[in-house]
């Protein structure tokens, strides 16, 4: 009895100690493959990361790109639009007119021009005074339309149409009442003045 | 080339591995966002500047199409003008524009001098024309005015049509 408890007790030591042994070899030849597998994690986890700053990186160029352009845009537009309120006023200053007042109406005209205009208007002081004071009653004018003819680095033309009692003041025929000016805008600091008009029809 | 696959392969445990792909999809996410959103932006204005542009070439010939007219080929040409009418003017200038150049006249030619838009979008706009009309009479006699017109479009894709006319001079 105790003989044969002996040979199994050793039988099992020795299989206890082949498993042991077998565990061991098998964890051996399988250490390379988990730290393979523990490498090829952290090189996708840091490829990832580094994909996703690439395309977040042109995202964001792409996103400013965009931001100035619609910015560019709608400066372009808002010019647009200042120009065109600018012109409309300009000729209603240019066609209002008091005979008991002519001067103050070229110093208000100069206040709306600049350049070529505001040099002719200036040379023609005298004349445009002794043009208002002949009326027999103030000089008024209203728009009656406006649109954006051209719009360059240069200025804005505005194309004005308007209701007067006086269009020979703005070059337009004595004797009709209404005028088609094309008016070519420049910005000057913050204000939009005209730069030069032309009677159209 | 191997130091950047040691690098690479260094490894990274559970939590620094999660943390690192959470900050990149935040960084990637709010990126994406930022750029669709610029594009919209951009998208809105960069329609009215086409808008306007496109408005501003065609307006005036389209207005020239619709309303010239020669006594030798009037069929032909109220074929075009009925083409580039859209109500309400297709409708009140149906019977003017089916007929021969009227009063007897051989020619109507309308050219545009200037044309200003007063403002444009995708669906329609308005342009302030001053335009040179001359009728030709059958004696030969030509006789032209500038009138001043402003003229309402709507827009059928590339094309605008010519939907109002006000003449304001």
């Amino acid at each position: 009895m105790d003989q044969k408890s002996n040979l199994r007790l050793k039988q099992a030591h020795e299989r206890y100690a082949v498993a042991v042994e077998r565990q061991a070899r098998t964890r051996a030849a399988a250490a390379p493959a988990i730290e393979r597998r523990s490498h090829r994690r952290a090189a996708m986890v840091r490829l990832a990361v580094v994909a996703a700053v690439v395309v977040a990186a042109v995202l964001l160029g792409i996103g400013w790109w965009a931001h100035s352009a619609a910015d560019s845009l709608s400066g372009d537009l808002a010019d647009q639009r200042a120009a065109q309120s600018a012109a409309e006023k300009a000729i209603v200053t240019m066609l209002t007119a008091d005979p008991a007042d002519a001067s103050s109406y070229v110093r208000n005209v100069l206040t709306v021009t600049t350049g070529d205009q505001q040099i002719r208007i200036k040379g023609a002081s005298g004349e445009l005074e002794a043009l208002i004071a002949a009326q027999s009653a103030p000089a008024t004018g209203q728009v009656l339309s406006s649109g954006v003819a051209a719009s360059d680095g240069a200025g804005t033309t505005v194309l004005v149409i308007a209701q007067t009692t006086t269009p020979e003041l703005v070059g337009g025929a004595a004797g009709q009442n209404r005028v088609g000016v094309a008016m070519t805008m420049e910005r000057v600091g913050d204000q939009w003045l005209v730069a030069q008009t032309k009677a159209v029809s | 080339m191997k130091k950047v696959i040691a690098y690479l392969e260094k490894p990274i445990g559970m939590i620094g591995g999660s943390v690192r792909l959470l900050i990149a999809a935040v960084v990637f996410v709010a990126a994406l966002v930022f750029c669709l959103g610029s594009l919209d932006g951009r998208t809105a204005d960069a329609a009215i500047v086409d808008a306007r542009a496109s408005l501003e070439s065609k307006a005036g010939a389209v207005l020239a199409d619709v309303f010239s007219v020669d006594a030798r080929s009037w069929s032909n040409d109220r074929e075009t003008a009925r083409s580039l009418v859209a109500p309400p003017l297709s409708t009140a200038s149906g019977r003017a524009l089916a007929g021969p150049p009227p009063g007897g006249a051989t020619s109507v030619n309308w050219v545009p001098q200037n044309v200003a838009v007063t403002w444009a979008d995708d669906r329609a706009g308005e342009a302030l024309i001053v335009v040179n009309v001359t009728v030709t009479s059958r004696s030969g006699h030509a006789e032209s005015r500038v009138k001043s017109v402003q003229a309402f479009y709507t827009r059928s894709g590339d094309q605008w049509l010519l939907s109002g006319l006000e003449e304001l001079q």
